[in-house]
């Protein structure tokens, strides 16, 4: 197994989750409770991620990110470096990416948090900011984790839009996945068995994991 | 301090509610909102509380309109039908989940009061899920009354209980809420209730206040409520007892009933019209236990039955066959002797013995 590979994955997919948390718990509510215009298709947006090939995606990102976007440029003043074949690149793809993973097991579970405890926070005076943190989200944990499980599974073993993006730079883009596809094109089947192995296991465990947690929510 | 509502409330493709009254906020007092189930009660609630909006109309509190007052801003406390505790934190967490502003001395001893007073000090330490329906809905007025708010909303509080528990935090409300020293609007359908805790009555009925008053003459002559009805709602005194009957001193007359125990000084009879009897002489012996001298007032025609009403030291009304009232030659004006079984009187005891509050309160 290519431990560099794997670390980088590691280390993708930690990071993706610590972006994916703050920015999906705020997004969260008004996709639960909101109720505006364009909310429809803010929540066809936010889940594109789901239905688009990774391929099409991994474009619109290439062209988003390159050095001559209004986005690229303004990375390129602030860090001095390129977006596109480095690892913040890569992370804010996956970050892109995986928004509907941590998003549709959160916004389900706040959906189903009593109104009425909403409610009686109110009335003992409390605001709908300060009910969210206290009172809904507490009581939402259990989508909260299986958000974060869910795009940090997906995180490590992502693929196409991670080449496209990143590349395959050892130690700096090239993640679990694309070592695989390489070991594979090089004919290294020994390698790909473990690592696909590795992979394989590591999807399983997550997926338990989630489908415990599911079981626990009380009816 | 008062409150003052006049507002409509549409409910799309259902009733219209439209509710006028006024509340005396400054002092303890305990205003009932009577009605049958889907008369519109809880809406006049949430209205007040700021969890619904009325279509138009607003509530104004001591001059300031509460139209854009959101509800975290308006103190006022609502006891949900369902305790609706926060099953993420302790019963002592809960009742503290107000109180984030106040220091955490002041915080932790108005909790241990509160959790004391409503009698579950013992289980400050457990999760509503450990706790009994009566436990939680204890726990949820000790969680509406901690930040003090200047009026509780009680919306069918015992509902959800069993008839025990039911019982036994009725028993305890009105001190408990004297206690605090907080106004409070409760909302029930049983006359019972209203009876035993209410100072002033608030009658709804199809989206509409349709009386207000003090409880037992507003509900005097009503027995829609689906409970067992009693046209005359009279206060009395109880002034003995004797081979389990009480004595009770009503107006100027004087009648024995059937003792259900728990009873303090101040009470309320309910008699139903068909458990009055007329004579037009005392003839001795007989198995009532209420022999009153009467005058009547008027009679008025039901079908086949005369509806009677009299004066025999406080207002009675019975309910004759028009054939016994033929016979008996009754007329506005005769001298009558009502005839009342012991076992016909339901009493309700009134809890808390302080001054009754005869503020203003509606229009």
């Amino acid at each position: 197994m290519e431990w560099s590979a794997a670390a980088l994955s590691l280390r993708l997919a930690l990071c993706s989750v610590g972006l994916l948390a703050p920015l999906g718990v705020a997004l969260a509510w008004p996709l639960a409770f909101g109720r505006f215009r364009g909310k429809a298709a803010l929540d066809a947006l936010l889940l594109m991620p789901l239905v688009l090939p990774p391929t099409v995606l991994g474009f619109y990102l290439l062209e988003l990110f390159g050095p001559r976007s209004p986005l690229g440029r303004a990375w390129a003043w602030v860090s001095g470096g390129t977006l596109l074949f480095s690892f913040s690149g890569l992370l804010a793809a996956s970050v892109i990416l995986n928004l509907p993973f941590f998003l549709q097991p959160l916004v389900a579970a706040l959906g189903g948090v009593d109104r009425r405890l909403m409610e009686v926070s109110a009335t003992l005076g409390e605001r709908r900011a300060r009910t969210y943190f206290r009172v809904t989200l507490p009581l939402a944990w259990r989508g909260l984790l299986s958000g974060a499980i869910l795009a940090f599974a997906h995180a490590i073993g992502e693929f196409g839009v991670a080449l496209m993006v990143g590349g395959n730079l050892p130690g700096r883009t090239r993640t679990l996945s694309i070592a695989l596809f390489d070991q594979v094109q090089a004919f290294d089947l020994a390698a790909a068995q473990r690592t696909a192995l590795a992979l394989l296991a590591f999807a399983f465990l997550v997926l338990f994991a989630t489908a415990r947690l599911r079981g626990r929510e009380p009816a | 301090m008062s409150l003052r509502a006049d507002f409509l409330v549409r409910h799309p493709g259902g009733p219209e509610i439209r509710a006028s009254f006024e509340l005396e906020l400054g002092r303890f007092a305990v205003t009932i909102l009577f009605g049958p189930s889907g008369c519109g009660k809880t809406t006049v609630l949430r209205v007040l509380s700021g969890l619904a909006r009325p279509d138009s109309g607003t509530v104004v509190v001591d001059g300031q309109t509460w139209s854009r007052v959101p509800a975290p801003e308006r103190g006022v406390g609502h006891v949900f039908q369902e305790p609706a505790l926060f099953p993420h934190l302790t019963v002592a967490q809960n009742v503290a989940y107000g109180l984030r502003r106040w220091p955490a001395p002041a915080r932790d001893e108005r909790v241990r009061l509160l959790l004391e007073r409503v009698g579950v000090a013992e289980l400050a330490g457990r999760r509503p899920g450990a706790i009994s329906g009566g436990q939680r809905q204890r726990a949820a007025l000790a969680r509406a009354l901690a930040p003090r708010p200047r009026l509780l909303l009680l919306d069918e509080p015992f509902a959800a209980l069993d008839r025990v528990s039911a019982e036994q935090l009725k028993r305890e409300l009105r001190s408990l809420l004297k206690a605090e020293a907080i106004p409070a609007l409760l909302v029930t359908h049983h006359r019972g209730d209203a009876l035993s805790l209410g100072d002033h009555l608030l009658r709804m009925e199809e989206g509409r206040i349709v009386q207000a008053g003090r409880p037992e003459q507003v509900l005097t002559g009503i027995t829609s409520d689906g409970g067992p009805g009693a046209e005359t709602v009279v206060r009395a005194r109880c002034t003995g007892r004797r081979e389990g009957l009480l004595r009770l001193e009503a107006g100027s007359a004087v009648l024995y009933a059937a003792d259900p125990g728990n009873v303090s000084e101040q009470v309320h009879l309910c008699i139903r019209s068909e458990g009055v009897a007329l004579e037009r002489a005392d003839t001795g012996a007989l198995s009532h236990r209420n022999v009153l001298p009467a005058r009547v007032e008027d009679l008025r025609a039901e079908g086949p039955l005369t509806r009677v009403r009299l004066d025999c030291g406080f207002p009675l009304e019975a309910l004759l066959t028009t054939w016994a009232c033929r016979d008996l030659d009754l007329r506005a004006g005769a001298v009558v002797v009502a005839l009342v079984k012991a076992t016909a009187i339901r009493v309700i005891p009134v809890d808390g013995q302080g001054p009754r509050y005869d503020g203003p309160i509606h229009r």
